[in-house]
């Protein structure tokens, strides 16, 4: 996301042309996080609307230092979490699965992922887990930053976050993605 | 040695990225990793599926085509019906007065007379009060 601090301070003033500029320049990677977090793309462009709406309101109280990707990020991140949590689907699903068998382990160093496939395993995640795996692992968020948007301890992220990466490597492991089922071995 | 049985202990710490470990559980975690293969392993592969996710994360999604047109859309109605703030933005401002600059002269013309006849009941008032008494 490239945005000038002459181009934010256009959109401040209120500039109409500058705030459509503003649009065409972030318009996919906000959709694109939104997307992630949320999981349908119809649910994604209404809510990429209200983001956009929420940033113009705004924009006049951004303050000039800050980083304004940052800023950007975390009101489509607030938007796409508020969305999930007015469907009630944000919540810790009732049970936990049984912990399952043991992934499979690999002493290929060479295995790839494809990152087509983790994109599309990510998104068969339910709701309670999708998010924490988007903010952590493909945006790099710690896991104080997630905690704090979405209202959660830190060791609460840490056990979620433990549980959402479990069940994406089965999911993973099941389509085989990630290299078949072995047995792990007791050692003598 | 039973490895499953301490394996188990060291199972989410395996797959948790190197922020989310305190240093005393990392130390633990590296001893163990030394000597056990099968935990060495699984640890590689969800470092492995961490960075493809990172990857993943670099890729953009395309939006819908009418995505932009409807948001833009929607930011001129909100335009229309949100009142400027102070400070007014000279560039809306100067908008705003093209737009409505008949209603503004027609409103500037009637404040012009309702001043004079102001001033002038004003002045009228004030000869009144300060004339000498009559006798
Ligand atoms: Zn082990």
């Amino acid at each position: 996301m490239q945005i000038t601090p002459e181009l934010v301070e256009a959109c401040r003033r209120g500039d109409a042309g500058a705030f459509e500029r503003f649009v065409r320049q972030t318009n996919r990677s906000i959709y694109t996080v939104v997307l992630r977090i949320v999981g349908n793309p119809d649910d994604a462009a209404d809510v990429t609307q209200d983001v956009y709406i929420r940033i113009w309101r705004s924009i006049r109280g951004f303050r000039g230092d800050a980083n304004i990707a940052t800023w950007v990020h975390r009101i489509a991140t607030n938007a796409a979490l508020t969305h999930l949590k007015k469907r009630g689907r944000l919540a810790a699903p009732m049970e936990e699965e049984q912990m399952a068998e043991r992934l499979a382990t690999v002493d290929d160093e060479d295995q790839r992922l494809s990152a087509a496939e983790v994109e599309r395993a990510v998104e068969r995640l339910p709701d309670a887990y999708r998010p924490l795996i988007v903010l952590k692992d493909m945006y790099g968020m710690t896991c104080e930053e997630i905690a704090e948007q979405m209202g959660m301890t830190e060791g609460a992220v840490k056990v979620r976050l433990f549980r959402a990466r479990r069940k994406l490597a089965e999911d993973l492991t099941q389509g085989g993605v990630v290299v078949p089922m072995r047995k792990k071995k007791v050692q003598p | 040695m039973n490895t499953t049985e301490a394996c188990r202990d060291f199972t989410p710490y395996l797959m948790a990225a190197p922020d989310e470990v305190d240093d005393l559980a990392a130390a633990r975690l590296a001893e163990h990793i030394g000597t056990c293969t099968a935990c060495r392993a699984e640890s590689a592969q969800y470092s492995r599926l961490r960075d493809s996710l990172s990857l993943a994360g670099a890729r953009e999604a395309e939006p819908p085509a009418d995505l932009v047109p409807a948001v833009l859309a929607r930011a001129t109605r909100e335009r229309r019906h949100v009142i400027p703030m102070l400070p007014v933005p000279q560039v809306e401002l100067a908008r705003v007065i093209q737009d409505n600059r008949e209603v503004i002269a027609q409103v500037a013309g009637v404040a012009i007379v309702a001043a004079g006849a102001a001033w002038a009941l004003w002045r009228g008032v004030r000869a009144y009060r300060t004339a000498p008494a009559r006798g």
